[in-house]
C-alpha cells in the first residue's frame, strides 16, 4: 500500500468508527438531550458571569464586550470540538489499567487514530452551541460598530484577507493545542497508568485562560500561553491583530497573524511524548 | 446514633483513601483560582462602571475560598448512591431497620467533609502562605477579618455543610428514574455554581439576577460564608445569615425526605 492509499484508508476507517459511535449514543436519545442541554447550561453560566460583569465594569482593560466575546466564542468553540475528537485519550487510563490497549495494538491501524476514533462525544455540542451564541452576539455587536474591526475589505483588503485566514488558522490551532493536550495527558498512563490528572488544570484551564484577553494575567503566565503551551499564542494574537489590539508590545501588527504557527511545534511535542510513552509500555492487564 | 456514626466513620474512611485523586484534582482548584483572581484584578483595574462593592482583596478571598471548598459544594450526585442504585443493592439498604434517608445523608456528609477537608489545606496554604512569598499579595488569600469573623465563618462552613449533604442526596435520587442522569445533574451544577458565587463573586451581580441570587439557598453554600471570613459582611449580620441557612437547611431536607419516599414507593430494583 503507498502512502497516499495508506491515508485514504486511514480516514475510511476513522469515518466507519465515528459513524459507529454515533450510532451507538443515539441509542438513548432522552438521555443525550438532556447532556447536551446540560453542558450548555454549566458553560453559559460562565458567559453570563462574563455579561454580568460587562455590565458593572463597563470595559476589560480597554477590551469591548463585543471584542472580549469575540475571543470567548473562539475558544469555546474550539475546545468543545477538541474535547468530543479526544474522547478516546480521556479512557486510556482505563484501557492500560484492563490489558484493553493491547487489543488496539494488535488492529492494522495506528492506535492514534483507533483511540480518536472511539467516540466522537455528541453531548458537546451543549458547549460548542455556548460558544456559538458568544461568537453570535459579538459578530452582531462588531457589526453595529464598524471600525473595531482593524481592518476593512474596503479600505484594505489584504490585510482584511490576512486576518480572516489568521483567525480560520487560529481556530484551527486552538482545536489542535487542546488536542496535543488530551494527547499528552493520554500519553502519561503509559508511566502513570491513573493518567495525569493534573493536566487538567492546562487543558481546562487553559480554555478558561484564553477566554479573556491575555493581558489581564501576569507576565509570567502570559508567557507560558504564549510559549509553554500556546493556547494564547494560536488563537489571541490572530484577534489581536484582527480588532487592532497591540497584543505584544514592541513586535510588529502582521507577526501577530502568524500566531497560529505556535500550534505545531507543540502537536510534535505531543507526538514525541505518545512515542516515547508507547516504547515502553509493557502490557499490565488481564 | 450508632449506625450512622458508623456509616459516617466508613465512608470517611474510603474517601480518605484516595488521597491521591484529590490531590491531582487541587492542582487544577490552584491553577483555576490563579486564572479567576488575575481575571477579578484585572476588572478591578478597567476603568468606568459602577464601583465595586467589595475591595480586591475581599474578592481574592472569596476566589480562594471557593477553589478550596469547591469539593464540598453539590456539584453531582453521589456516585456510591449511583451504584447502589444501579446495581439493585439499594434493596440490602432498604433491609436495615434504619432510616434510609439518614443514613445517605450521613454517608454524603462524609464524603463532602472528606473530600474537601483533603483538598481545602493546601489549597489555603497555597493561597494565604506561598502567594505573598512569591511576591503576588494582591492575589493572595487574606487572613479572616477577626477571631469573631472565623469563627462565624466556621459555623456557617458546617451549616453548609449539612446543606450540601441534603441537596446532594436530593439530587442522587433523581438516578432512581434516569438510566443516566448526566444531564439534570449538569444543569444541576450550573445552577449551583452560577447561585453560589463560584462563577462570578454574587456581590458583582447587579438587577434582577442579584435579587433572584439573594434569595435561594445556593449562596448559603459560599457567598455568605465566604463574605464573613473577609468581614465583607459585618459579624453582626451572622445571626440573620445562620437563621436563613436553618430555614433552607429544613426545607431541603424535608422536600428530599418526600422526594426519596416518593421514589421508593413504586420501587422496582433493577440488577442481580
Amino acid at each position: 500500500m503507498n502512502a497516499r492509499a495508506g491515508w485514504r484508508h486511514s480516514l475510511a476507517m476513522y469515518g466507519k468508527l465515528v459513524r459507529m459511535s454515533l450510532k451507538a449514543q443515539l441509542q438513548y436519545r432522552t438521555s443525550l438531550y438532556l447532556s447536551v442541554a446540560g453542558q450548555f447550561a454549566i458553560s453559559v453560566v460562565e458567559f453570563a458571569g462574563m455579561l454580568a460583569l460587562f455590565s458593572r465594569f463597563g470595559e476589560f482593560r480597554g477590551w469591548s464586550l463585543a471584542q472580549t466575546a469575540f475571543l470567548y466564542g473562539l475558544v469555546n468553540m474550539a475546545f468543545p470540538v477538541a474535547d468530543a475528537i479526544s474522547w478516546g485519550f480521556d479512557s486510556m487510563g482505563q484501557l492500560v489499567r484492563t490489558g484493553n490497549f493491547d487489543r488496539l495494538l494488535v488492529r492494522p491501524l495506528s492506535p492514534v487514530l483507533q483511540l480518536f476514533g472511539m467516540e466522537l462525544t455528541v453531548r458537546r455540542i451543549g458547549r460548542l452551541a455556548q460558544g456559538m451564541l458568544a461568537f453570535g452576539v459579538a459578530c452582531v455587536l462588531l457589526a453595529r460598530s464598524p471600525d473595531s474591526f482593524a481592518y476593512s475589505f474596503a479600505d484594505r483588503p489584504l490585510a482584511a484577507l490576512a486576518a480572516v485566514v489568521s483567525l480560520s488558522a487560529g481556530f484551527a490551532a486552538c482545536v489542535s493545542v487542546f488536542t496535543s493536550l488530551f494527547w499528552i495527558r493520554a500519553a502519561f498512563t503509559f508511566v502513570t497508568v491513573e493518567g495525569l490528572e493534573a493536566v487538567n488544570a492546562l487543558t481546562y484551564g487553559g480554555q478558561q485562560a484564553a477566554g479573556y484577553p491575555l493581558s489581564a494575567y501576569r507576565k509570567f503566565l502570559q508567557l507560558f500561553f504564549l510559549a509553554a503551551v500556546p493556547v494564547g499564542a494560536v488563537i489571541y494574537l490572530p484577534a489581536c491583530f484582527a480588532l487592532g489590539k497591540p497584543g505584544i508590545p514592541g513586535l510588529p501588527a502582521w507577526s501577530l497573524a502568524l500566531g497560529p504557527l505556535a500550534a505545531i511545534p507543540f502537536a510534535f511535542l505531543a507526538r514525541a511524548l505518545w512515542s516515547a510513552g508507547l516504547r515502553r509500555y509493557a502490557s499490565g492487564g488481564g | 446514633m450508632r449506625p450512622y456514626l458508623a456509616a459516617f466513620r466508613a465512608r470517611a474512611r474510603t474517601v480518605f483513601r484516595y488521597r491521591a485523586a484529590a490531590a491531582a484534582g487541587m492542582f487544577a482548584q490552584v491553577a483555576f483560582g490563579f486564572i479567576l483572581v488575575m481575571i477579578l484584578e484585572s476588572w478591578y483595574g478597567s476603568a468606568g462602571g459602577a464601583p465595586a462593592p467589595m475591595t480586591m482583596s475581599q474578592t481574592a478571598a472569596y476566589v480562594w475560598l471557593g477553589q478550596a471548598f469547591f469539593a464540598m459544594l453539590p456539584w453531582n450526585p453521589d456516585p456510591e448512591l449511583r451504584d447502589l442504585i444501579r446495581s439493585g443493592e439499594v434493596a440490602r439498604d432498604l433491609l436495615r431497620p434504619l432510616d434510609l434517608y439518614w443514613l445517605w445523608f450521613t454517608r454524603t456528609l462524609a464524603w463532602r467533609l472528606v473530600s474537601s477537608g483533603l483538598r481545602c489545606a493546601a489549597i489555603l496554604a497555597f493561597a494565604g502562605f506561598a502567594l505573598p512569598r512569591l511576591g503576588m499579595v494582591d492575589l493572595a488569600l487574606p487572613a479572616p477579618a477577626g477571631a469573631s469573623a472565623l469563627a462565624c465563618f466556621a459555623v456557617l462552613m458546617a451549616m453548609a455543610a449539612l446543606m450540601s449533604a441534603s441537596m446532594t442526596v436530593a439530587l442522587s435520587c433523581f438516578q432512581f428514574r434516569q438510566v443516566s442522569a448526566a444531564g439534570i445533574t449538569a444543569i444541576f451544577a450550573a445552577i449551583v455554581s452560577f447561585f453560589s458565587g463560584l462563577t462570578v463573586p454574587l456581590p458583582l451581580l447587579d438587577g434582577p439576577i442579584a435579587a433572584v441570587a439573594g434569595l435561594l439557598p445556593f449562596r448559603a453554600l459560599a457567598d455568605l460564608p465566604f463574605r464573613f471570613w473577609s468581614g465583607a459582611i459585618p459579624v453582626n449580620d451572622a445571626p440573620a445569615a445562620f437563621l436563613f441557612q436553618l430555614a433552607w437547611l429544613a426545607a431541603i431536607t424535608a422536600g428530599g425526605r418526600v422526594f426519596l419516599n416518593m421514589q421508593l414507593r413504586d420501587l422496582a430494583v433493577a440488577g442481580s
